[in-house]
């Protein structure tokens, strides 16, 4: 009974804010009557939606594949390089800076460059999302393993643990909570990272995902499938954010139950 | 017998000039309770340290077992003044870390670890996080770990510091249960003067500036618990560490102001 009321008050406030804002949107349109070029009706691009709906989760498939295969790569090579910045100070003095600088570099000023490595097609986008989103990975890592408990480093030190056994059993572990919240926004940045990987690295065959599809229907001026491809983009992330979240949410049980 | 614990000459200082400890000898008997007590900053947490090999004298040596502290580390076992219990362990995958990390198999670590919860009276507790047990509970867990190995040499590090009063008399009487169950030497680092007392088979008084032993007392009580430490001996005792701390403090302080 609680986790029903759990969820309805975590549901609730959400979903009523939709409606809200949905219902302000259409009485834009009956206010301003806009051209449907510019800003089309929420029933406009519902109706759009239902039309192209075989085309729509197609596409969402396929940029939704993109961006979880860049997301495991970022995650993968994020804790990774964390682990390794934070266990050899010399390389973190010499390489986070550079990482820093190198994450200021806009995603689509390097974009082109992706299609020349990888070739127009997913692994552009898939390569596009795994950069996007491996920075916010490796700094939490880095972060949360240096952050750890000074007396538990001393208590592995007392035991005599190998460097191997301590980064397992103690440091990956303790910098968990850090690393889940990295994962949280990679995940969000993966999905705009294919996207943007969809836009210039435009594919070949007959599978459009979500950036074909925005830009096919913005040359063809269906705004209205526009908003839809859009909000089915938005779907997707949020989708990929809250299986991260539960899978976070499975890994951090023990960290909660331990606070409580 | 050989002493279990020798610290002979024993001086450490720091780069920046201070000495935490100067020209400390002392002996400790094999099965015995030897209580270090003293003020803050008197080094006694700097001595514990170097028997367990965390930090190394600048001049002296300090030999555990009869070798130095690296080559006994097997033998030594230290419990912290806080808990440092893994939060998202199970108290009893806490307590089996030790042996874990030794390569010792899941069966037979984890059989051993609930037998040290069980001497600590915490057998029913092995399921539970540290986040869920009392303060007590997780010094008592704290302590069944350090004890998973065996150790020949137990160290405790003002571990009760953070305590109420009655708890830390239940803990005081476990760490004689253990000593008489598994027949270790215990070294206690405390600033309590009665748990110096009702503790300690041999008492190192110990004063700041430089932090140096002013004093060796042995008890020789035949028995402790709730009479003792009510009896007049006991107050007397305490009395007499209380005011060998205060002529320390007051020389250390004089050599200051001089």
């Amino acid at each position: 009974m609680s986790a029903i009321r759990s969820f309805m008050r975590g549901a609730v406030p959400p979903a009523v804010m939709v409606a809200l804002l949905v219902a302000a949107w259409q009485g834009c349109i009956w206010a301003f009557r806009p051209s449907a070029y510019l800003v089309p009706a929420p029933m406009d691009v519902l109706r759009a939606a239902a039309e192209m709906r075989e085309p729509l989760a197609d596409a969402a498939w396929i940029t939704g594949a993109s961006a979880a295969i860049g997301f495991a790569i970022a995650a993968g090579a994020g804790v990774l390089a964390g682990s390794v910045l934070a266990a050899v100070p010399f390389l973190m003095r010499g390489l986070y800076p550079i990482a820093t600088l190198l994450q200021m570099v806009p995603l689509v000023a390097i974009a082109p460059l992706l299609v020349i490595w990888c070739g127009y097609g997913p692994r552009t986008a898939v390569a596009s999302a795994a950069i996007v989103s491996v920075f916010p990975v490796l700094a939490a890592t880095l972060d949360g393993m240096r952050g750890t408990d000074r007396g538990l480093v001393e208590l592995f030190g007392t035991l005599r643990a190998g460097r191997l056994q301590r980064w397992w059993k103690l440091e990956l572990p303790w910098a968990i909570p850090s690393i889940v919240t990295g994962l949280r926004v990679a995940a969000g940045l993966s999905v705009i990272g294919a996207i943007v990987g969809e836009f210039v690295g435009a594919f070949a065959g007959d599978e459009s995902p979500v950036g074909i599809l925005i830009l096919s229907a913005m040359r063809e001026n269906r705004t209205d499938l526009v908003f839809a491809a859009v909000a089915v983009a938005a779907i997707v992330g949020f989708v990929l954010f809250g299986l991260v979240s539960l899978g976070g949410w499975l890994l951090l049980r023990r960290w909660h139950a331990s606070a409580a | 017998m050989g002493a279990a614990i020798r610290a002979f000459g024993v001086s450490r200082a720091f780069e920046d000039g201070s000495v935490a400890l100067d020209g400390v000898s002392l002996e400790v008997a094999p099965g015995s309770v030897a209580v270090l007590v003293g003020p803050s900053g008197c080094g006694k947490t700097t001595l514990l340290r170097m028997v367990a090999g965390l930090d190394r004298p600048t001049r002296g040596t300090v030999t555990v077992e009869g070798v130095g502290p690296e080559g006994a580390a097997a033998a030594v076992a230290i419990a912290f003044q806080e808990p440092r219990l893994l939060p998202w362990r199970s108290t009893v995958r806490n307590v089996a870390l030790p042996l874990e990390l030794r390569g010792v198999r899941r069966r037979e670590r984890l059989a051993r670890a609930r037998e040290m919860l069980g001497l600590v009276g915490l057998g029913d507790a092995h399921r539970k996080l540290p986040g869920q047990l009392s303060g007590g509970m997780r010094m008592r867990a704290a302590i069944a770990r350090a004890l998973v190995t065996r150790p020949q040499v137990l160290l405790l590090d003002e571990p009760f510091g953070a305590l109420d009063e009655i708890t830390r008399h239940v803990l005081d009487d476990l760490v004689l249960a253990i000593r008489a169950e598994l027949g270790m030497t215990v070294v206690l680092v405390t600033h309590s003067i009665a748990e110096a007392a009702y503790l300690g088979d041999r008492i190192f008084v110990m004063a700041p500036a430089p932090g140096r032993i002013v004093r060796t007392v042995e008890p020789g009580f035949a028995a402790r618990g709730p009479a003792l430490r009510a009896s007049v001996p006991y107050a007397t005792l305490m009395a007499d560490l209380l005011h060998s701390l205060g002529t320390a403090m007051a020389a250390s302080a004089g050599g200051r102001a001089a």
